[in-house]
């Protein structure tokens, strides 16, 4: 996303501030990456739907708070997003649920292998399990979110080299283990 | 945080199968919700401190008001009085700035400035025999004077300390002052002139009602 495009969503997001019709536009570009983002950590669609409006309505509401970094609007819905999951999970006092795009999966795994190896699958899954569920945040931003080191940083409240290292690790391994296409250079 | 459960789905989220759950207006909706309720607690909250603001005025005209009802003026309330002195056949004339003449439920106070950089000289009067002993002034006994259509009460009090040399009595009228001084060393005083030509012929009656009662201006 050029910087041109970023002062252009925060000057609908300005507008919001008088105008909550102006948000519209912005619901409407990041409805589905929201609900898609909050339904990968909840597996539940109804859940994800409150979720992703709860998330929606807690920006319109602290639209006058949101101050300019350098980071796309749509980092800051992410971070209200993953606060809301992280209530939500709180809430329940469950642990949290990762539920991954079989045809992600596969392509990567394809790319690098021959074929789609179900024990392979297992064993990746195996791998994940284990992975602190902040690792697993972190992949799940810059792995199916495409979301660069910057805004990863500004998501999770981390800095910028804590989210490299913290991707470094996790992808490494999956690399060198799985084969695994991933890259993890922050050039997406 | 803990950890996660993973699992592998097959379903694809299209834009199309989001449509149920995408509904700007619905947003809209309970964002005006939010801010009424918003706007709601904020009249409360300034409602709430206005009226907070105003009871604690009205709390502190009352408390004012008790304060003022506490100490209600006595007599002459400023002022400079003038004071014959006299000691043998000495006489003089001094004069006293009266700063205050009050009465409580059951003393009268009564402060003059004091002279020659001295602090000020305040007098506490007990109204009656059951108020003697709140201070060093007891009262010993009253007489009444009517001059003209008025009846006026003189009290009569003993600055009562241990050693006889610094007895003192006075002799005050409310509505006037301290009529007299006088000294175990025979240095009296006199109220002689309070600024008023009239009143002052009323305050000499009342000094010489008092001296024509041996029994009540003992000393």
């Amino acid at each position: 996303m050029s910087e041109q495009e970023i002062r252009e969503e925060y000057i609908i997001l300005e507008k919001s501030r008088t105008n909550p019709d102006a948000f519209g536009l912005l619901y409407k570009k990041y409805f589905d990456r929201i609900f898609g983002f909050i339904y990968r950590q909840t597996d539940d669609e109804d859940v994800a739907a409150d979720l992703c409006s709860q998330t929606f309505l807690n920006a319109l509401k602290s639209a006058d708070k949101f101050t300019f970094r350098g980071v796309p609007v749509s980092a800051w819905f992410y971070k209200i997003a993953s606060n809301e999951v992280n209530r939500y999970y709180r809430s329940r006092k469950s642990s949290k649920t990762f539920s991954l795009e079989e045809n992600v999966i596969r392509n990567l795994y394809e790319q690098a292998n021959d074929g789609w190896d179900e024990e392979m699958i297992e064993q990746l899954l195996g791998y994940l399990v284990e992975l602190p569920a902040e690792m697993l945040e972190v992949l799940n931003l810059r792995f199916f979110e495409d979301k660069d080191f910057k805004e990863i940083a500004f998501i999770l409240d981390i800095t910028e080299s804590g989210a490299k290292m913290r991707t470094y690790r996790a992808l490494d391994s999956l690399r060198k283990n799985f084969k695994l296409k991933i890259k993890y250079d922050g050039k997406g | 945080m803990g950890k996660v459960e993973i699992k592998i789905r097959k379903k694809i989220l299209t834009p199309d199968n989001l449509t149920q759950y995408r509904n700007y207006p619905a947003l809209l909706k309970k964002y005006e919700r939010h801010k009424r309720f918003k706007r709601a607690v904020r009249i409360f909250l300034y409602s709430l401190a206005l009226t907070a603001f105003v009871l604690s005025l009205i709390f502190v005209s009352v408390w004012k008001i008790m304060l003022d009802q506490g100490h209600k003026a006595a007599g002459i309330q400023q002022g400079q009085l003038t004071y014959l002195k006299t000691n043998g056949p000495v006489t003089d004339t001094i004069s006293l700035q009266l700063l205050s003449n009050q009465a409580t439920d059951s003393m009268y106070q009564v402060v003059y400035k004091g002279t020659y950089g001295r602090p000020d000289d305040v007098f506490k009067f007990p109204k009656d025999a059951y108020s003697n002993g709140k201070t060093s002034y007891r009262y010993v006994g009253e007489k009444k004077v009517v001059i003209g259509d008025h009846e006026y009460i003189v009290k009569k009090y003993i600055y009562d300390v241990p050693h006889p040399a610094n007895r003192a009595y006075y002799f005050y009228c409310p509505e006037f002052a301290i009529l007299i001084f006088a000294s175990s060393w025979h240095e009296n005083y006199y109220l002689q002139d309070i600024g008023n030509t009239d009143t002052n012929k009323t305050l000499h009656l009342l000094i010489e009602a008092i001296k024509a009662d041996p029994e009540f201006n003992y000393w």
